[in-house]
This record gives C-alpha cells, structure tokens and sequence, in this order.
C-alpha cells in the first residue's frame, strides 16, 4: 500500500516537472506548437462548459459562440475601460457570461429539444448583431484591441507566460468539474438529461437546476471567452459566429459527450486534426496541385470524422480510450489493484 | 492508458510542426482561399505562381529558389495568426504577403515589434499604413479612402448633390466608410451624404436595402465592397428600377463577371482600377502567357495581374539584398530587415506594365487609379491614371 | 403607399425562395423525424449539377435537368441508406450533428469540385419580366412562386389522400406500429429523401438563376429554420405560408426598421420573430403539439 503511494506521487511529480518544463523544451518551434497548446487549453475550457449544458444536462445549445463572445468582449471592456488586472476580469467575464445566460435561459428553458436548439440558434444571430452593432462598447465590427496586463514587464499574451495561465485554468476547470459531478447538483444535471419528466416526479426543481446548468456552463464558455481575448489581443465579431459553435459541439461529440476526458480529447482533435490533415497534403502537393484543396479536403474529414463517430461509436474518443485502458490492465492482470472509480472521469 | 493518450498528442504535436519545404528563400503568402471574399483571391496566386516561373524562368535569384507557400486564412481573423505564426516561426519565411483588414491589424503589434518581418498586406485600410508606426507594412495602391474620395470626385463633376454608402456588415465595408464621413471628404466636397446603408454580406437578396436607396434618392451611391456583392445590389437595384449608372465601386469591384452575369442591368457602372486587367496589351502578359503553358492558372482576372506584381516587388527587392551581400543568405533576422529596407527605398520600380512605377517611401507603392465604366458590355476607360495623393 | 407594395413585392418574391427549401426540409421531418440541416448543402449541390451538365459539359438543358434530377435523388437516398439507417432512434443532438456532418461534407465536396468563385447560371427558363407596382419582377421569381405553389397543393394532396403518402404520416408518428402494419419504413425513408431532395434541387436552380451561383447558397439553409419553426415543423402549408411570411418580415424590416437601429437588421429580424414564436406559440402556425410522454 505504500509502495503504491510512492508510486503515485512519482508519477504526480513527472507530469508536474513535465507541465513546467514543457514550454521551454522547444527551441525552434516554440512559438507555433504553444499557440496551439494554449488554444487547445482555451477550447478545453469552453468544450467543459458545453459538455456541462449539453451531455450532462442533456440541454442542446448552439449559441455557444455568443457567449464565448460575450465573455471575450467583457474582458476587453473590462480592462480597457476601466483598467481592471486579469485576475479580476477573468471571473467577472465569467459572471457577466452567466448572467446572460440566465437571460437567455429563462424562456428558452420550457423548450425542448430541437426549440430549444432553434431558440439559442436566435440568441447566436442576436448576439451577433450586438456585437456589430451596439457601437459605444464593442466598437462595431472594427472589433476592439486591448493591451494585455503585464506580468514580471512580459505582455501575457507571450505564449509562454499565457501558456502557464491558460493550461493551470484549464486543468482546474477539469477538477472543478469533476467535483461538481460528484454533489447533487451534478447528479440533478444527468437526472434531467436521462427523464427529466422523471425528475420533477421525485422532487428535482428541473427548471431551476436547468438555469444553474446554464449558468455555470456559461460561467466556464465567458472565461475561455475572456482568455481567448488576453491571448488574441484583438476582438470582432467575426470571430464568434456559428461555425464557432458548430466546432465546440464537434469537440464534445467526438471526444465524447457526458464525459469530462471527451471534452480534453475533443479539444485536442478539434485543434490538431486540420493542421495534421494541411502537412499530410502539403506533403502530397506534388500531386494535387490546387492549393483549396487543402481547405475542401478538411472540410469533408471533418464532416466524415463527424458522421463515422456519430454512427459507429457515439460516446466518442473517452469511450475509445477507457476501452483500450480496460484491455491493457486487463493483460497487466495480477500485479497492480485495479482502483476502482466510482464516477467516469 | 493515460501515458499512451499522452504520447499520441505529443506525437501529433510534432508531426505537425516539422517544415516541409526545402527551398532556400521562403516566402509565406495567404489569402482567403475559401470562405467570403474569394471572388478577388487571385492576389495570392499571383506572387506564388510569379515565384515560381522566376524559378524556373532564371533559377531564382543568383543561384537560390524561392520556396514560396501558400495557405488558406479563410478571411478569419484566428486563421490568420495561426498562419502568421506558423509561416514566420516554423517555416522562417522572410516575407509575408497577407491578406485581410483585421488580420492585418490584429498582427501589426507581431509584425512590427516581435517578429519584425515585412508584411505585404492586399488591405487598403489607412489603419495599417504608417511608415512610422508601422515600419513594415506595405501596401500596393491607394487607400480606400482615397478611392472614396476619387469617387466623390467624379460624382461631384458629374454635377450630383446627394450621394450615399452601401457596404457589408464587416470592417471592411464599415471602416472606410466611416473614416471617409470623419475626415468630411463629403463636406469638403459639397456633398451630402443622405445615408450609409448596411446588409449582410451573405444575403441572398437585397432588395430592402435597395428600397432604401430608391426612397432616399442620392445622385450617385458608393458600394463599398467586392464583385460578389455588387452583383447581387446592381441586380436588385435593375429590379426596384434604380439604373446601374448611379453606382460606384472601389478597385474590387472590376470584373467582366459583373456584365456576364448582368447584362443591360450592369450598364452604366462604374469602378477603380488600380492596376492592369487580365489580357491587357504589356510585357507582363507576355510572362504570364509564358507561366501558362507549363501551368495552369487558376484565376484569369485583374486580382491575379496584381498579385503577379507584388510577385515581382518581391523578387526585385530579394535581388537587390542578395547583391548587397554577394549572393550569400544572410540569417533570417538580418535578411529580414535588409529586405524592409529595400523595400522602402524602392524608387521606381518597373513592372513591365502591371501597374504604374512603384515608389515605396510612403509605403503604399502608388496612389493612382483609373476610372472605368461598363458600356455595351465591355470595360471602357474614362479617365486617365489620376494621381489621389 | 406605393413603397410599401413595392416592400411587400420584393418580401414575396424571396419569401417564395424560402417556401421551396423549407417544403424539403419539412418533408423530412414529417417522415421521419429527422431534422436536416444539411437541406442548403442540398440546395446548393443541386444548383451546381445543373450548371455543370448545362455549361460545362454542353448537355441540352431538358437532358441536363432530367440527369440532375436523377443525381440529386440518388445522392438523397444515399445520405439516406449510409447515415440515417443505423441512426434510429438516438438523441436528437445526434441527428442534427450528423445532418451537420453530412453538409460540410457536400460543402467540402463542392469546393473541391466547383472552386470557390462565381459562376454565372445559365438561363434555363424563357425569360420575361413583370412590372407589378412599380418593381420589376424577373420571370425567375414567378417560376418559383408557380414551384412553390404547386408543390404546396401537390403534397397536400399526397399526404392527405394518397396511400404512399399516408404511410409516411403513420411512419414518423409511431415506427414500430406502422412496421408492424406492413408498412415498410426503409422504402418510405428513401422515398422521402429522394423527394427532398428533388425539392432541394429544383430550389437551388431557382436560387442560383436570381443570384449568381456560389458554395455560399448552402447558407440559405439557416433561413429555414425561422420559416418551419413559424410555420410548424410538419406542416407543408405551413412552410409555404411561413416562407412568404418571413420573406416579408425581413424586407419589411430591412426597409423601415433596420435605418433606427442601424445595421444589417434583415437577418437578425428573421430570428428575433423566431424567438417570439418560440416563446408564444413554439408548435408555429400549423404544427401538432407534440405530447411528451414518461
């Protein structure tokens, strides 16, 4: 037994020193693979709030975009109006997000299903259509630069500095909302995905858990939104509209809805697959000359990868990979305890 | 399990940061390949495929190839950086050819401070010309708000009293408009502005907005945007009854699309030129033809003429560096900064007709354009090449 | 007063655009539950054929249409056979993601094929215009009115009165009692997604003659939703009406609304009444409530 301590504390200090150390192992490249770490952190956050509504609470919600938008543009006002540190507008942008999420919830949470899906559709064009237009705050579609806060005189918008804010986030988002599954809350949330006719009949207050559902997913989508500002530096609308939302629901779906890894691996997929597909035919360019190729052919992977997971493994890459896991300690049998977790991580 | 996921990614991450092309000068170009705004993307193929006959025509420059590549940015703003960072970061290039407005903005504290590397952005955008600030970007015409004022120009001497706005919901079609108002071009004319009409720039139909224009009656109308859309508000403005004689466009809106698609309901319109139309009669079609019979050309248009061009800015610029240093590739950083300067001292410069002679001081290369109208269905010239400084 | 005509004009002649492509995707949905997202993808892949076959391969255009029919039927029924068929039954988020997956793909598809430029459509209807209250409208527009129209009484009757029709009713009602009636739900599925998507076709090709062909039409498909969701998702009279409806709506907006609030208000327009509907009369004007049971 306590070897088995040991044994876990080891491996909690690698991946520690490997945390810390990794952004300083590149030397050439650094710059680029960060960007995409530091993006796929953001979108880690993001594809948790949505999971949070959509594969847990059961709640389809294709207006994430807004509100990523909503939280991305309440950093910007937040700090360049009134000059507030990150450390403070980060959360705030996570309340504002919440708040109109509740807006948005409250008359479109007696909908269900595919109304439900059409009104936050609506409140995704609405949105965008303040965003444009509401030009005292947001400027308009000119969008609105912010300078970032510094750190120890280093801009955190360098990657390495936002690296270490946007990962250490991301991975408190994970244990966060590992916890929140394991309180009554949590549970509520799957009790109305599963029957939620069900639910009121044992007591569950559904509209109201629903609204805290909406709230707390938008808290997350407004921080991802606020962090994706501080990393970009310059917002417009352009940037939040629906295929924005369309990628995060892909992100979940593939990665595995329901479950807190599928919103990691979603992430990850969502983030590495186009750039991974451009070097495979950049590689085969002799071949197929026309450059918007590139964009057809990651096009229609894209909408494949969709549709085969859809078909052949609905719940995703955590299903995928829990399966595999289960067949290799299933072959490393006898040595090790298995532990046993009582909820699907 | 969890080490194995973990060594997958890491492999993933890998892969994809590795530089595929062995070429001794790289020069990274992107455009907007798909997405809006393609109707115009023939200014990224252009410098590629001028890249590449240069290559092939002459070996490149003293002995080195260029190893020019081209990306998709899809006209979104993230799409963009990423590229930016990956082609300046992985793939060393020592000069980027952009693309969009916001892009272009979004970069400016990359391109400038950080990376510093030069920075030949298709935007007209006043916003990211400033030679002071800006030391590093450089475009190739005249700003749009210049071409506004040409506008307004020749609708003042046409005798109008009223003119009018009508652009997309993006910064594109906003920015200029509204930097025009600001700098009371209109007033300094004396005319009046009756309204700025806004649609979505993927409407199927505009036809409420063309209702607006009817209603307010301006003598001539400004479409602040590409040939797409223009097609789409000349044929429903046939279709309220407002002639296409009214309009102007700025210097992306010149395609024989518009009357092929259009017919008698485009005639009477009017746009910018600001460089050589395809198949005009100069020396640099004679390259191009040249290009043609070992490759195919994607776009057959006026955007890829100028693309060609900055194409050859590029290479003379590089030529100049190389003879500079004999021949030899300095480092990046260094050959990087040589070509800035280069650049700017550019005084000039001849592109076998594509365009007028460039002159880099100001950082726009020239200030002319050329006014063109549609009659009988064909492009007619009615101005000479007007100098907007 | 004679502006307002022409505002009304212009909102049916669009509206009746509308009408076409929302009549496909609510012929699905009645048979089967399935809501398509990917009827622009249709919509727009249909126009490309066409174009293609007319322009570029030279075919007469009686023979070009009768052989884009036939492809874009075949291409319904795949869709129908490979992703619908091991789908039944799950979440509705499911379902709309597929159907999502499945219009990058077409998306993809045609930019691979077709590029991303403009094409100019090719006039594939005797061609005259009318002059009704001061707009001239082009023939194009009275062909899709006359399309939508006819389509309207022709699937009324179908699903009222004729057999085939019928089935597909007690098909998307309740599957495993009509199996059990012997009626064949696979048939039915491929029948109405062959009939979809001749609907998408024959939309496109209208689309594409009024503006000029690009991979951007598939964009027409977001419009439809405000159109079923007023006209009530299974209801054919009532995507023909709600087309008109929001056709209006937009252009009334666009006209007299859009200059106080500033912007492109069209779009948003269409969505604001759709989140009006939602919150007042969700089932729209025609639709059946639907009864959740435990």
């Amino acid at each position: 037994m306590i070897k088995q301590c040991a044994r876990k504390k080891w491996t909690y200090l690698i991946y520690v020193g490997i945390f810390l150390v990794f952004p300083f192992a590149f030397f050439k490249y650094t710059a680029y693979i960060l960007f995409m770490v530091n993006m796929t952190a953001i979108g880690v956050i993001g594809a948790l709030g949505l999971n949070m509504l959509t594969g847990y609470t059961g709640l389809i919600s294709l207006g994430h975009a807004g509100f990523m938008g909503v939280g991305a543009y309440s950093v910007a006002i937040l700090s360049m109006r009134l000059g507030m540190p990150a450390y403070l507008s980060l959360p705030a942008a996570g309340i504002i997000t919440a708040f109109v999420g509740i807006l948005v919830g409250t008359p479109s949470l007696r909908l269900r299903g595919f109304y439900l899906a059409m009104a936050t559709l609506a409140s995704e064009f609405i949105l965008e259509y303040v965003f444009k237009n509401w030009e005292s705050m947001t400027h308009g579609v000119q969008g609105l630069y912010i300078t970032p806060p510094q750190i120890f005189g280093i801009y955190i918008n360098n990657d390495r500095i936002f690296y270490f804010i946007a990962a250490t986030l991301a991975i408190c988002a994970v244990f966060c909302t590992r916890n929140l599954f394991r309180t009554n809350v949590g549970r509520a949330f799957i009790a109305i995905r599963d029957r939620d006719i069900a639910a009121a009949l044992i007591g569950i207050n559904v509209f109201k858990y629903k609204l805290i559902s909406f709230a707390v997913s938008s808290f997350y989508t407004g921080v991802a939104g606020g962090l994706w500002c501080y990393y970009m530096t310059i917002i417009n609308p352009e940037a939040f509209q629906l295929y924005v939302s369309i990628d995060y629901i892909a992100m979940i779906i593939v990665g595995g809805m329901g479950t807190i890894m599928g919103s990691v691996y979603g992430a990850i997929f969502v983030v590495l697959l186009p750039e991974i597909i451009q070097r495979v035919m950049e590689v085969l360019q002799p071949i197929l000359h026309i450059e918007y190729a590139f964009a057809a052919f990651k096009q229609i992977v894209f909408g494949v990868i969709i549709v085969t997971f859809l078909i052949f493994e609905p719940r995703g890459l955590a299903a995928i990979f829990s399966r595999f896991g289960e067949r290799m300690r299933k072959k490393k049998g006898g040595d090790q305890k298995q532990e046993g977790k009582l909820v699907e991580f | 399990m969890k080490k194995l996921v973990g060594f997958m990614v890491t492999v993933a991450f890998c892969l994809v940061s590795f530089s595929v092309y062995a070429g001794t000068i790289p020069v990274g170009i992107y455009g907007t390949l798909t997405g809006t705004d393609t109707d115009v993307n023939g200014m990224s193929y252009g410098p590629k495929d001028c890249l590449m006959y240069i290559n092939e025509k002459f070996g490149g420059v003293m002995g080195h190839k260029y190893a020019p590549l081209l990306l998709d940015g899809k006209n979104q703003i993230p799409e963009e950086v990423k590229i930016f960072k990956r082609l300046v970061d992985v793939e060393k290039v020592v000069v980027v050819n952009g693309w969009s407005t916001g892009g272009t903005k979004a970069l400016r504290d990359q391109i400038n401070n950080i990376v510093k590397v030069v920075f030949q952005a298709q935007s007209f955008s006043q916003d990211v010309v400033d030679p002071v600030k800006y030391p590093y970007i450089f475009i190739q015409g005249p700003t749009y708000e210049q071409q506004v004022l040409l506008g307004m120009t020749l609708a003042k001497k046409a005798g109008a009293k009223t003119f009018a706005f009508m652009h997309a919901d993006i910064e594109y079609g906003r920015a200029p408009c509204r930097n025009a108002i600001e700098m009371k071009i209109p007033q300094k004319l004396g005319l009046k502005v009756l309204g700025e009409i806004e649609y979505i720039g993927a409407a199927p139909d505009v036809t409420p907005q063309l209702l607006r224009i009817k209603k307010l009656n301006p003598d001539y109308v400004w479409i602040q945007d590409s040939v797409n859309n223009s097609i789409k508000i000349l044929r429903d403005a046939a279709k309220v009854g407002v002639p296409a004689s009214k309009f102007i466009g700025n210097c992306y809106d010149f395609s024989h699309v518009i009357y092929d698609t259009l017919g008698k309901d485009a005639e009477g319109f009017k746009a910018l030129k600001v460089n050589a139309d395809w198949n005009e009669d100069i020396p640099m079609m004679d390259e191009i033809r040249e290009f043609m019979k070992t490759h195919k050309v994607v776009k057959k248009d006026t955007y890829y003429m100028k693309g060609w061009v900055q194409g050859k800015v590029i290479h003379g610029v590089v030529s100049r560096v190389l003879k500079k240093t004999n021949g030899k590739i300095p480092p990046t950083k260094k050959f990087r900064k040589m070509i800035r300067d280069e650049w700017e001292a550019l005084v000039d410069f001849e592109t076998a007709g594509g365009i007028p002679p460039l002159t880099y001081a100001d950082h726009q290369g020239h200030q002319q354009a050329r006014l063109l109208e549609i009659q009988g269905n064909k492009y007619v010239n009615i101005s000479d090449w007007i100098s907007l400084k | 007063m004679s502006l307002l005509i022409q505002v009304l004009i212009g909102g049916m002649t669009i509206g009746s655009i509308y009408s076409l492509i929302a009549i496909g995707f609510v012929l699905i949905f009645k048979s089967s539950g399935v809501l398509n997202f990917a009827q622009g993808s249709m919509v727009m892949a249909g126009a490309f054929f066409a174009y293609t076959f007319v322009v570029q391969l030279h075919v007469p255009i009686i023979i070009s249409l009768i052989i884009t029919f036939l492809l874009a039927a075949i291409i319904g029924m795949l869709i129908e056979r490979i992703v619908l068929r091991n789908l039944r039954g799950v979440s509705i988020i499911s379902i709309i993601m597929v159907t999502l997956g499945i219009s990058y793909m077409i998306d993809g598809g045609a930019l691979a094929i077709w590029g991303s430029s403009n094409f100019t459509y090719p006039k594939l209807f005797p061609s005259f215009t009318l002059t009704v209250g001061g707009i001239r409208i082009a023939s194009v527009y009275l062909w899709s009115f006359l399309t939508a129209g006819g389509l309207l009484v022709v699937f009324l009757l179908f699903f009222k009165y004729s057999k085939l029709g019928l089935s597909m009713r007690a098909a998307a009602d309740n599957q495993k009692v009509a199996v059990a009636l012997g009626i064949s739900a696979n048939k039915i599925l491929s029948v109405t997604w062959i009939i979809s998507a001749l609907v998408a076709t024959a939309g496109g090709i209208l689309l594409a003659s009024i503006s000029a062909l690009h991979i951007n039409l598939s964009y027409i498909g977001l419009i439809v939703f405000p159109v079923v969701i007023l006209g009530g998702l299974d209801s054919v009279a009532g995507a023909a009406i709600g087309g008109i409806i929001v056709g209006i709506i937009e252009s009334v907006s666009g006209v007299y609304i859009a200059p106080y609030l500033g912007g492109a208000f069209q779009q948003v327009a269409a969505f604001i009444f759709l989140m009006i509907i939602l919150l007042v009369r969700p089932y729209g004007l025609f639709g059946t409530k639907e009864i959740k049971r435990l």
